[in-house]
This record gives structure tokens, sequence and C-alpha cells, in this order.
């Protein structure tokens, strides 16, 4: 279990090989070593760990609740605890997942080469610095080369790395990682807008900020058309 | 391979510089110190130099090549050289 945790980080890459283009792209097959994350990740998470550390994660929120202050035994508070590991285990389940059990049959060839985009895909994470909700909308695009992928894959995509203890800048670029590595398109774009509830609850209490974040990969950094034509479209 | 294109963005006083493509002359991006490399999501390999423009102009003079012209696309700015 130590050996596959998961430290929601992206291993620092090299260089892949560059897929020629019109060629037969090998489907990347699940659990082939290497990093923690992505297509290669192994789950750091199962099932069967969640019901194991449930009794301790519960433990842990009654002594939370006891050094705030509060009465665990009233009878509000009673069940609170299994409660909350719960809550706390599904907003994180993300850990649980990789990419290649979502992915890998809804990979399809396509002689298709204009934009896609699936945008306002809604978004729930925790910070990981408060572990606070932050709350927004996810826009996705990407320019195909030969390859699409289900559409509702991509909100999978999502799901599986914003439930999870995050920074968004972390999180729009998994996203685009996955997306890239899955289908190796010509680009690849992510937009996020978020709330943080960690700058609306606390410190600087700015209730009406938002924070936004983009990941551009391929053509879409690098032609500032695509960029736009995606930026354009998404907006309207 | 009389011929060369070197890039650079937004700022000519500063690098990355782009010196060569995946089938450029490893000897000459040697000399230059050039790195190879494949940026996540683009399908092709890049030769670059942290140096700004101008010293990369001043290293290919001295083994020959002249600049030929010079253009900007977009907020791209690209030289061409030619050897004889």
């Amino acid at each position: 279990m130590a050996a596959a945790r998961s430290c929601n980080g992206y291993a620092r890459r090299e260089g892949p090989p560059s897929p020629k283009l019109g060629t037969e792209k090998p489907r990347v097959s699940a659990g082939s070593g290497g990093s923690g994350d992505g297509w290669r990740g192994e789950r750091p998470r199962s099932e069967e760990d969640n019901e194991l550390s449930l009794p301790s994660l519960a433990a842990a929120y009654t002594t939370i609740l006891r050094a705030l202050g509060e009465d665990p035994e009233r009878q509000g508070l009673l069940k609170t605890p299994w409660r909350a590991a719960t809550a706390m285990q599904f907003f994180t389940k993300g850990y649980q997942e990789t990419i290649a059990d979502v992915l890998n049959d809804a990979i399809f060839d396509e002689d298709h080469d204009e934009m896609v985009i699936v945008k306002n895909i809604d978004m729930f994470s925790l910070c990981e610095h408060h572990l606070v909700p932050f709350v927004g909308k996810v826009h996705i695009g990407y320019l195909p080369n030969k390859q699409v992928l289900g559409l509702s894959k991509l909100a999978r995509i999502v799901e599986i790395y914003s439930r999870r203890l995050q920074v968004q800048e972390r999180l729009t670029k998994q996203i685009a990682i996955a997306i890239t590595e899955a289908l190796q398109p010509a680009g690849v774009g992510v937009v996020i807008e978020a709330t943080h509830m960690c700058m609306v609850m606390r410190g600087v209490q700015k209730m009406n900020s938002k924070t936004a974040t983009s990941t551009m990969l391929g053509v879409f950094r690098e032609d500032p058309k695509t960029r736009e034509e995606f930026l354009t479209l998404i907006r309207s | 391979m009389p011929y060369l294109l070197i890039s650079t963005q937004i700022r000519m006083e500063v690098g990355p510089t782009m010196v060569g493509d995946e089938h450029s002359d490893p000897n000459l991006m040697q000399f230059l110190g050039a790195t190879k490399r494949n940026m996540l999501g683009n399908h092709f390999w890049e030769y670059y130099v942290n140096d700004a423009p101008r010293i990369v102009l001043n290293k290919l003079e001295s083994c020959g090549y002249r600049v030929v012209s010079m253009t900007g696309v977009g907020q791209t700015l690209v030289w061409c050289l030619h050897k004889e």
C-alpha cells in the first residue's frame, strides 16, 4: 500500500516518443508500471481499503469534534464521525480509479480532425491546503488526430482528477495530460473556472472572486487561431 | 545542408531560441549547444538553446552561415540563414 500511495503528482517527463501520423497507435495498456498517476498509475486505494480504514477515519473525526469543543455524544453528532468519514472517502474517490480503467474501451478510430469541445462540466474538488471545497466548471477542447474519445469520458477524466486533494493548477494540467496521453491529438485545451471556499469562507473572505486556469498543449499552444477558436466557443 | 531557420518568440533580447528540427545536422546542433526535445502535445521534435538569438547568430556566422532574410509571424521572429 505504501509503495502505491499516490502523491497526486505526475512524473516529470524527458520527452515521449513522437507518434508518426497515420500509423496505427497502440492502445496504452493499464498497469504497465511507472509513475503513480495517469495511464500507468496503480490504484492507491481500493474499495477494500475504504472499508478497512473507515473505523480509524471515524475515530479521527471524533477526536476532531472533541478538540473543536463539541460533544460527540450529543444526538446530532452521534453518527457524524461515520458520516464525515464516508463523505471524505467519496470526496477523494478519485484515488480509487485510473484513467486506463475508464478510457480503454471508449477510444474510437474516426476520420475527424475538427475541434471537439465539451464545456460547462461541473467540477467539485477539495483544496489540499485547507481540505475545503472548490467548485467550478471545466471546459475541454481537443483537435483529434484520427482518434476520438467518447464524450462522457471527458467528464469522467475530470471526475477522476477532481475527486482528490487538489490544487486547481495541477488539476487543469492533469486533465490535459491525460487526454494527450490517451489520444495523441493534435492539441488539447483545458480551462477551469472555480470558486474556492477557502477564499470565500475564511482568509480574505471574497465571495465573488473566481480563479481561472488553463492548459494548452499542441496546436492550442502553438497556433493562436486555434486557441482563439477554442476560447471563443467556450465563452459563447 | 545549406539552409537554417532559427526563431524566438515575443522578445528577441531573450531566449529560448529554436535552432533546429528533428532532421537537423546533429554536429551543428552540438556546436550550438542545443538540446532536443518534444514538448508534450506536439508531434514533432525541436532543438533549442537558452541563448538569445543574437548569440546564436554570432555563433552561426563563425561557421559560415549568413542571414538571408528575417520575418515575423505573429509573435514569432524567424531568421533564415544560408551557408555557401
